[in-house]
């Protein structure tokens, strides 16, 4: 069963010039979804748009899973000055109108697996960037939703809690949640994800499992590095002929 | 000989005039967005009906003050008056206009970050001396008339009191850097009273019967403040952390300003570290109410973030103060036309505050619909203006 079916046919920032074009994919229950490209590739893009933030869309962005949730981790943790940890979550939970059983059960052990339960009545404002992606975590794992949204994931947080981080996505995978998690660091990625999409100047470049990336660009046994440098080299010089 | 032609600047090659440019583009941009801010805090309809109204109702005030000092004046002994003049010193800050990237890239540049802070210390100690003479242009009738000062002794107490400003709190910015935690914040509060007691005592010299004698004492303070005020300075603007702490000083200033704009637009804030790391309010995350659900929730995070600022205390206490002194200074029923204005500005302030706080980037990381913002806004505006409304409306009673 589908979580997210995408059929963006131009979105960006500005009405008359946009940042993305013909992306659409889908995302079934149980399946991560990598989303690689360059650095200004429309990445970012593509992800408000999925998310409703981007203003100016045509298209379609449909949620389909049993209950039409997600949960957005972005890259930079996004926090209140002057709330601690555990109003953050509160809030948290009451956007997703989690009961309050649920609330602390799934907090109280999100807490602990990231080792952050000793300061749950500080700010975290002032913790390290780390500590603040993993608050991100927390707030986005609590509501157990049909869709993750994951947007670089692995920077700034220390091994111990990149493992914990990769146990709970596989987690969340065999409970039947979908998720697309943008991400630079390839070599994490050929081990997580299920299929690719390759976003170069805006739009999909390539799509599929490793093995269809490497037939589409004929080094079969490429690793995922070998064929994202392959396909962009193969784009830059369409770009230029 | 062999020459060798330079194609990139090198070290020291940028002229001091450069460095001047620089801080002088920092700092019209600066004033132009904060005419920017004033031009969208104050609108129209604000300037109309409060602004000019208020400021011909000061102008009367005042030119009535030197005609005879107001009656309230009486109960107001000289060392109170002093208190207050004492709290204005507290206001000085050092501002640079320093950017975060000039931590980086002026580095290998101190001459140019010398020149910058040093026109910066120009700018600073220029507005200081300003609001000073704003103050004593405002006191002055009130001290010659009901303290019986001459203008000599308010001059120099003016003085006086400018060069108070660059005592104690840059010499509170020197233990902000020395030390930290509660340790920082006993020597701050310690150098604050002991400050405090300092000048209440010796400003005694400035009031009294006149004479040769006290005019040279008054003299000698001023020369004894303007030494300790040129020695503190300088250890302050020398003192490892100083330049960091002003980086951030400005980030948080501009931050502000910006938050202003963006609140106002509807759009969202920008963060910035704290200092504190947990509150001093609500320390374990008690919630404020017993309601639960969606939008209580959201509201009371708006007002815990609201009351926790630091910023929204300011307000507050300014605000109490103008309005109290407003109210004490307006005769019979106008008193009841001044509250409903002060009432007016209240629910601006607090709602601009309460604004920021639901525009806030991390609720987008939820489906917080517009309406729901919009009703935690609410309930959180009136709950946290209620008691600085009641307090108002029993002074206006109270002098009605």
């Amino acid at each position: 069963m589908q979580v997210l079916q995408v059929d963006i046919q131009q979105g960006g920032y500005d009405a008359d010039e946009p940042v993305i074009h013909d992306i659409r994919f889908t995302v079934s229950q149980g399946e991560l979804v990598g989303i690689i490209g360059p650095n200004g590739a429309g990445k970012s893009t593509t992800i408000k748009a999925v998310m409703g933030l981007l203003k100016h869309v045509t298209g379609r962005v449909e949620l389909c899973g049993p209950n039409g949730n997600y949960a957005y981790i972005p890259e930079q943790p996004i926090l209140y000055e002057r709330l601690t940890l555990w109003e953050h979550l509160r809030l948290a939970a009451a956007a997703h109108e989690l009961p309050d059983e649920q609330f602390h059960s799934a907090s109280g052990q999100l807490l602990r697996r990231f080792r952050l339960e000793h300061v749950i009545h500080r700010y975290p404002a002032g913790f390290s960037k780390g500590m603040q992606q993993k608050v991100m975590l927390i707030a986005g794992f609590m509501a157990k939703p049909d869709l993750y949204i994951v947007d670089e994931p692995f920077i700034g947080l220390d091994p111990h809690a990149m493992k914990d981080l990769i146990g709970l996505l596989q987690e969340e995978l065999r409970r039947g949640a979908g998720v697309i998690m943008s991400t630079h660091m390839l070599d994490t990625a050929e081990k997580l994800c299920d299929r690719y999409l390759l976003i170069e100047k805006g739009t999909i470049a390539a799509s599929g499992t490793l093995d269809d990336l490497r037939a589409a660009c004929g080094l079969p046994d490429g690793s995922l590095l070998d064929c994202y440098t392959a396909i962009c080299a193969r784009s830059d010089e369409h770009a230029d002929g | 000989m062999r020459t060798v032609e330079r194609t990139t600047p090198m070290r020291g090659d940028v002229s001091l005039t450069s460095w001047k440019n620089l801080f002088m583009r920092r700092l019209r941009t600066w004033l132009a967005d904060d005419w920017k801010t004033l031009r969208t805090a104050v609108d129209w309809v604000i300037a109309i009906y409060f602004i000019v109204p208020g400021l011909i109702a000061a102008g009367l005030i005042y030119a009535a003050w030197w005609r005879e000092p107001p009656p309230w004046l009486a109960y107001i002994p000289y060392e109170i008056m002093i208190v207050l003049v004492f709290v204005s010193t507290l206001s000085f800050s050092v501002r640079t206009f320093l950017e975060p990237a000039d931590e980086v890239f002026l580095q290998q540049h101190r001459s140019a970050l010398n020149v910058i802070r040093r026109l910066g210390l120009a700018y600073s100690l220029t507005v200081a001396a300003l609001a000073a003479a704003g103050l004593f242009f405002v006191l002055s009738p009130l001290l010659v008339r009901g303290y019986g000062m001459s203008p000599a002794d308010v001059g120099l107490l003016a003085a006086y009191t400018y060069l108070w400003k660059l005592i104690v709190p840059p010499a509170v910015d020197i233990f902000r850097f020395r030390m930290s935690g509660w340790r920082s914040r006993i020597a701050r509060g310690a150098v604050i009273v002991t400050g405090g007691l300092l000048f209440l005592t010796s400003s005694h010299a400035f009031h009294g019967s006149g004479s040769a004698l006290r005019l040279l004492v008054e003299c000698l303070c001023v020369a004894g403040a303007g030494s300790a005020a040129f020695g503190i300075v300088r250890a302050r603007l020398r003192e490892p952390g100083a330049l960091r702490f002003e980086i951030e000083r400005e980030r948080r200033a501009r931050m502000r300003l910006t938050s202003f704009l963006l609140a106002r637009s509807g759009i969202k804030e920008d963060k910035s570290a704290l200092r504190e790391k947990r509150p001093l309010i609500f320390r374990r995350s008690q919630p404020l109410t017993g309601r639960r659900g969606k939008r209580a929730v959201l509201m009371e995070s708006v007002i815990k973030s609201c009351i926790r600022s630091s910023d929204q205390w300011f307000f507050l206490a300014k605000y109490m103060w103008a309005a109290v002194t407003a109210l004490a200074l307006t005769p019979g029923w106008i008193g009841f036309i001044v509250y409903g204005g002060l009432m007016f500005l209240l629910y601006q302030g607090v709602r601009f505050y309460c604004t920021i706080a639901v525009n806030s980037s991390y609720l987008d990381l939820f489906r917080w619909t517009k309406e729901e913002r919009l009703v935690a806004v609410n309930d959180a505006v009136w709950r946290i203006s209620l008691p600085a409304a009641v307090i108002l409306l029993i002074v206006l009673l109270a002098t009605y």
